[in-house]
């Protein structure tokens, strides 16, 4: 559905330039939720850009079923464009314009007659959940509303591709869940592909099926989300899945601990539920202590990681180690006293 | 009682100056708003980093208007004459003030009007380019809406600045009330005179001002 080949977007002049993207190759699927991750520098407001061509890349190609979005420019480019919506961190309404109004707005972009305008703003407004609001202005809603309006304007035109530029980064934990269920349920119904970019691994983990990691330009990882989780190899995306795996402060709680032997377990989809544990500690003269749990849903399973600290004698615990990699849990030391 | 505390008021003149003030005021201010506006958006566009992006444009439409914005408006009057009598005709009546009002005012709201399209928020004109708008549609119905608010202050300052400037046209023979106040007024040391035609006056702007105002919050729903 969605290729780059080979894209490298750089600005500035020939001595001081800079490479916002760096080499990317890339292919999404059809109907995919595909999520890219970096911080803030790492050129993913870039990469998302090329796809609807408010950027060109200085070399390499992007297609978008079989248009060349990389090669067009003037009406070709904005007709493209109607196909291709986006929604942004800050909303980007018209002030100025009722909810209604802006829905309706690239509706008029695109030279929809009055009649069949009203039709389709009413059926979005149902569809993103904003009855009764539709003649208020953007200062009168919250920002989750606003994002309402931002994903209706964004559907008006049936697009093939939705691309979510930081779309709950300006939200509040509760709507930014209420947000990305709105997002999945869209995706579902109507079979849109979309690509979103997101600084919080939480985003990724609930809605995206896959993810690429993005680092100085460069992507740095890539593949379904729960392979990513279960096995993140670069350090950056290690450092994103702990995001969402190991609460805060839980760096300061183990140094905290006096003794033993610190391991995490990861325990992956049908793993989470069996009780590996209970026969652990029935098997070795040790004392277990939990110290940290945590089980996350993601689309393609449930990832589950505990920490758990261990008292006994040294063969014991390597006995139990040894024990716990049998049963296919994954364990890895993390502290040893 | 009136005739005894204004002994030299005729009130028939002071009529007919105060129709020449609002018709020069008036007429000024609509061309300043066309010229300004157009001005103002050429402006904007060719600055860096906007859709239109041109420094050869920019360059010169600025120092277009700065310009005719730091020409004294007395001088600017005297210069373009030959202009004016191009234009009009003639360099004397209301008429004849309209090219030079507009000259000195047009570039003073230009700024504004760029000032005004400065502020709005660079991701609403971003969104519209990603919903495929051509630049027309976004400078009608994305630049000018959402400006709008700043637009019609800057339209009011303007408009009060431009019942001074007509005020110095009529020293020079245009009419109105300020004509009326020198001649009339200050060089036959009628001071009643000149006290009802500054009151007018006043009360002109007053009227701009709320006029302006009230605009003003009706439009903004931010």
């Amino acid at each position: 559905m969605i290729q780059l080949k080979d894209v490298k977007k750089s600005f500035g002049r020939l001595n001081d330039e800079i490479l916002a993207v760096d080499n990317v190759s890339l292919t999404i699927q059809e109907g995919e939720i595909f999520g890219i991750i970096g911080y803030s520098g790492a050129g993913k407001s870039t990469l998302i850009r090329l796809l609807n061509g408010l950027e060109t890349p200085t070399t390499g190609t992007i297609k978008i079923g079989n248009r060349e979005i990389s090669a067009f420019t003037g009406k070709e480019l904005r007709e493209a464009r109607q196909k291709i919506s986006m929604i942004f961190q800050h909303f980007n309404l018209l002030w100025s314009r009722t909810v209604k109004q802006n829905i309706a707005f690239p509706l008029e972009i695109a030279g929809v007659k009055k009649a069949e305008r009203e039709r389709k703003v009413a059926e979005l407004i149902d569809l993103v959940g904003l009855s009764g609001r539709e003649n208020a202005y953007p200062s009168e809603l919250s920002g989750g509303q606003k994002q309402r309006v931002g994903i209706a304007r964004a559907l008006a035109n049936d697009p093939e591709v939705l691309l979510c530029d930081e779309a709950t980064s300006a939200l509040d934990p509760e709507t930014t869940d209420a947000i990305l269920d709105l997002l999945t349920s869209i995706n579902e119904r109507l079979g849109l592909t979309i690509v979103l970019i997101t600084h919080e691994m939480h985003v990724i983990r609930k809605i995206c099926h896959r993810v690429a990691v993005m680092e100085a330009g460069k992507v740095v990882e890539i593949g379904p989300v729960l392979d990513v989780f279960q096995s993140p190899k670069a350090p950056i995306t290690k450092r994103f899945v702990t995001q969402v795996t190991e609460p805060l402060g839980t760096e300061q709680a183990l140094a905290h601990l006096p003794g033993g032997t610190l391991i995490k377990l990861i325990f992956v989809g049908e793993r989470t539920e069996q009780p590996v544990l209970a026969s652990l500690i029935r098997q070795f003269e040790i004392d277990v202590n939990i110290v940290q749990g945590n089980i996350s849903h993601t689309k393609g399973g449930a990832y589950g990681s505990l920490i758990l600290q261990l008292v006994g004698i040294e063969k014991d615990i390597d006995g139990a180690i040894a024990y716990l990699h049998e049963q296919g849990v994954q364990t890895e030391v993390i502290g040893n006293d | 009682m009136i005739e005894n505390l204004l002994p030299h008021v005729n009130w028939d003149k002071m009529w007919e100056a105060t129709i020449e003030t609002l018709y020069m005021t008036g007429l000024s201010t609509l061309y300043t708003f066309v010229f300004g506006l157009v001005l103002g958006i050429l402006l904007f566009l060719s600055s860096p980093g906007q859709l239109w992006r041109n420094r050869l444009v920019y360059g010169v439409t600025g120092a277009f208007v700065n310009i005719f914005r730091s020409i004294p408006f007395i001088i600017l009057i005297i210069l373009i004459i030959p202009f004016t009598t191009l234009l009009v005709g003639t360099i004397r009546g209301p008429e004849a003030a309209i090219p030079a009002l507009v000259i000195g005012a047009a570039p003073f709201y230009a700024r504004m009007v760029m000032i005004g399209l400065r502020e709005i928020d660079r991701g609403v004109i971003e969104a519209a380019r990603s919903m495929g708008a051509k630049t027309s549609t976004i400078i009608f119905k994305v630049l000018l809406p959402e400006s709008m608010p700043a637009l019609i202050s800057g339209l009011t300052v303007t408009s009060i600045a431009l019942v001074g400037y007509t005020a110095m046209a009529g020293v020079i023979g245009a009419g109105g009330l300020g004509n009326l106040a020198y001649y009339e007024g200050f060089q036959r040391s009628r001071t009643d005179v000149m006290i009802v035609a500054t009151i007018i006056i006043l009360i002109i702007v007053f009227a701009i001002q709320i006029i302006g105002d009230f605009a003003v919050k009706k439009l903004d729903k931010r």
